[in-house]
């Protein structure tokens, strides 16, 4: 159509206005996608990486604490808990339990987690072998795809671990290297970012320690952040939680599992589906106020597109007026000004999006650095298509004004000089 | 062919104007002249299909353009009349080429760039073809209106008040380039003015309020 082409002349005629309008528009456009796309991309991840967990079991503290330690490994462990204690969650005859799988955390290596687990924890995340074998002495490892992408790590090559889960050049166990026999599959899953163990391994690496001095040994445990432990329980051995799958999810016993367990038991117990949803409703909150942001800023693009083209319709009351005598009818000149509030919309959409996704290209590396977790910065969700459509709103409501303006121009008023 | 009978219009809360009947024929020219604010705007608003007059017909080609639809008749004006006003308006975001071929798709037709180029020789503002308006001097743009209203070979031209703002050397010039260029095209021309530098002119002269 030759009137896009005219609509679009008209706005680069006047680029501040239209710069103005774009950075505008895009910036709502931006915020508001990339709320939609990291919520999307989170939640997934998040419930993803629930694993079909019913239940997990861990030392008493903060039951969110435990859930981000032991499913997403993002958070440090609320304490350990002593093998003797988890026994009974163990036994494979259980009447309620399906799966458990205990895990030994604490250590990492250059921000990776390991975990001493046993085999049942691949099948958890459906992981299967790229190369190698999965672990079968102390001291072996099988590890993430994203691990061994990330520090070329192969099999035979060896490494030693670190305190918790941040890198600390003087917290390590030179004494006691892990040497690599495996590596898994990508999942997608937080399973790509373990590097996976016999819980004897980790028992190896912090019992070594001066066994004559208990002091520099008890700080040489799995736990690094909270609660001192009775170093009478250092002769037990210990892990760190306990993942669970009841073998039906609506029996009552099972169900009445979780509040046994922290009112008469040294344990807890918690459910991360709830935890995780209660999660969810906290960031909600501070998403919402982004929202609000986001759509506000809109608001305000829209008015300012508004404003731009009814003080240009000012200007141009001459110009429509002339297109009048040429020959051109009122509709026209209506669709005329609505295609100019159109491209701005969609210019800004597309500007928006774009940034959006640059956003998260960037912040991915951040992201993955921080929580080990991959964003794909260009995953386009459905949820932008929507986006498109309430921009084109924005732009043709605000048009709408100065669109009926140009359409009512009378021409002998206008030309009266 | 321009024949206009006992138009009259009545601005709201204001007196009846009667307007002398009018009868040009092609390649005739004619002059309006009349004292401010005695409607001389006003009828060529008329003759020019943009004011419906209170009674009276304006027939231009033989056919009555108060008859058309709405539409209709932006379509009929920009095919058969070409417009010059006193200030020279046009498409701001566009060149002076452009501009011309927009008055060409506006009433329909395909623009023909042949036809332009050479309206612009012959109106000495080639130089000018690829200028945003805004680049030209006043008696350029002037010059490019007339381009304009020539374009479509438009069987009458109507001036409103085309030297008002201009110098005595530059009014002269533009009336004759107007009366040449609608004799060249075969145009029936009429100029409305209170420019009394311009009237000896022009033979065929209308005074209102007479």
């Amino acid at each position: 159509m030759k009137l896009i082409r005219l609509s679009f002349q008209n706005l680069l005629y006047r680029p501040l206005n239209l710069v103005l309008s774009l950075l505008l528009f895009s910036l709502g456009i931006g915020l508001i996608s990339l709320m939609f796309i990291l919520n999307k991309q989170i939640t997934q991840k998040f419930e993803n990486n629930l694993a079909g967990i019913d239940l997990i079991i861990g030392a008493k503290g903060s039951p969110l604490q435990m859930v981000l330690n032991g499913l997403y490994h993002i958070d440090a462990p609320t304490g350990n808990i002593s093998l003797k204690d988890a026994e009974p969650f163990l036994n494979p005859n259980h009447p309620l339990i399906k799966k458990a799988v205990p895990l030994s955390l604490g250590d990492s290596y250059n921000g990776f987690r390991i975990v001493g687990t046993n085999l049942d924890f691949p099948t958890l995340y459906n992981a299967t072998l790229a190369s190698g074998t999965w672990w079968q002495n102390p001291m072996e490892v099988t590890i993430g795809s994203s691990v061994a992408s990330l520090y070329h790590l192969k099999i035979g090559d060896t490494f030693v671990s670190s305190h918790g889960l941040t890198i600390d050049e003087f917290n390590q166990h030179e004494h006691a290297p892990y040497s690599i026999v495996g590596i898994i599959k990508s999942t997608g899953s937080v399973c790509d970012q373990l590097i996976l163990t016999s819980p004897e391994s980790i028992w190896q690496v912090h019992e070594h320690t001066n066994p004559v001095n208990n002091t520099i040994h008890s700080t040489d445990t799995l736990v690094h952040d909270s609660i001192p432990i009775d170093s009478a329980l250092l002769a037990d051995r210990q892990i760190t939680t306990i993942l669970i799958q009841y073998k039906s999810k609506t029996n009552i016993a099972a169900l009445n599992m979780q509040r046994n367990i922290n009112q008469n038991t040294q344990l807890q117990a918690a459910t991360p589906a709830i935890e995780i949803n209660r999660l969810f409703s906290m960031m909600g909150i501070g998403f919402d106020a982004i929202r609000i942001l986001a759509w506000v800023i809109a608001f305000v693009s829209g008015l300012s597109i508004f404003i731009s083209l009814y003080n240009s319709l000012k200007e141009r009351r001459n110009e429509l007026a002339l297109m009048r005598v040429m020959g051109a009818n009122p509709g026209s000149l209506f669709s005329l000004i609505i295609y100019e509030g159109l491209i701005v919309a969609v210019l800004g959409f597309i500007l928006g999006i774009l940034m959006s996704h640059l956003v998260l290209q960037f912040s991915a590396e951040i992201i993955f650095k921080m929580y080990k977790y991959r964003i794909n910065p260009w995953r386009f969700i459905p949820e932008e298509a929507g986006l498109l459509a309430g921009a084109l709103a924005i732009g043709f409501i605000a048009a709408i004004i100065p669109a009926i303006q140009a359409y009512r121009t009378e021409i002998a008023k206008n030309m009266n000089n | 062919m321009l024949t206009s009978e006992n138009v009259s219009f009545k601005y709201s809360g204001r007196d009846l104007i009667d307007f002398p009947d009018l009868k040009l024929d092609n390649n005739a020219h004619c002059l309006i002249l009349g004292k401010s604010g005695i409607g001389k705007t006003t009828l060529l608003h008329i003759l020019a299909g943009l004011l419906k007059p209170t009674s009276g017909s304006v027939l231009i080609d033989d056919q009555n353009i108060y008859n058309f639809t709405s539409a209709g008749l932006d379509f009929f004006r920009g095919q058969h009349i070409g417009l010059i006003f006193q200030k020279p308006y046009f498409i701001q975001s566009i060149n002076v080429s452009k501009n011309l071929a927009w008055a060409q798709q506006l009433s329909g037709k395909k623009p023909e760039y042949k036809r332009i180029d050479e309206l612009l020789n012959r109106l000495q503002i080639q130089k000018h073809k690829n200028h945003l308006p805004s680049r030209l001097s006043a008696g350029e743009q002037q010059r490019a209106s007339i381009a304009r209203a020539l374009v479509n070979k438009p069987s009458i031209i109507l001036a409103d008040e085309p030297t008002s703002s201009l110098d005595d050397e530059n009014a002269l010039a533009v009336v004759n380039l107007l009366r040449e260029q609608a004799e060249q095209d075969g145009a029936s021309l009429i100029i409305v003015t209170h420019d009394a530098r311009i009237k000896e002119q022009f033979q065929h002269q209308i005074k209102l309020g007479e």
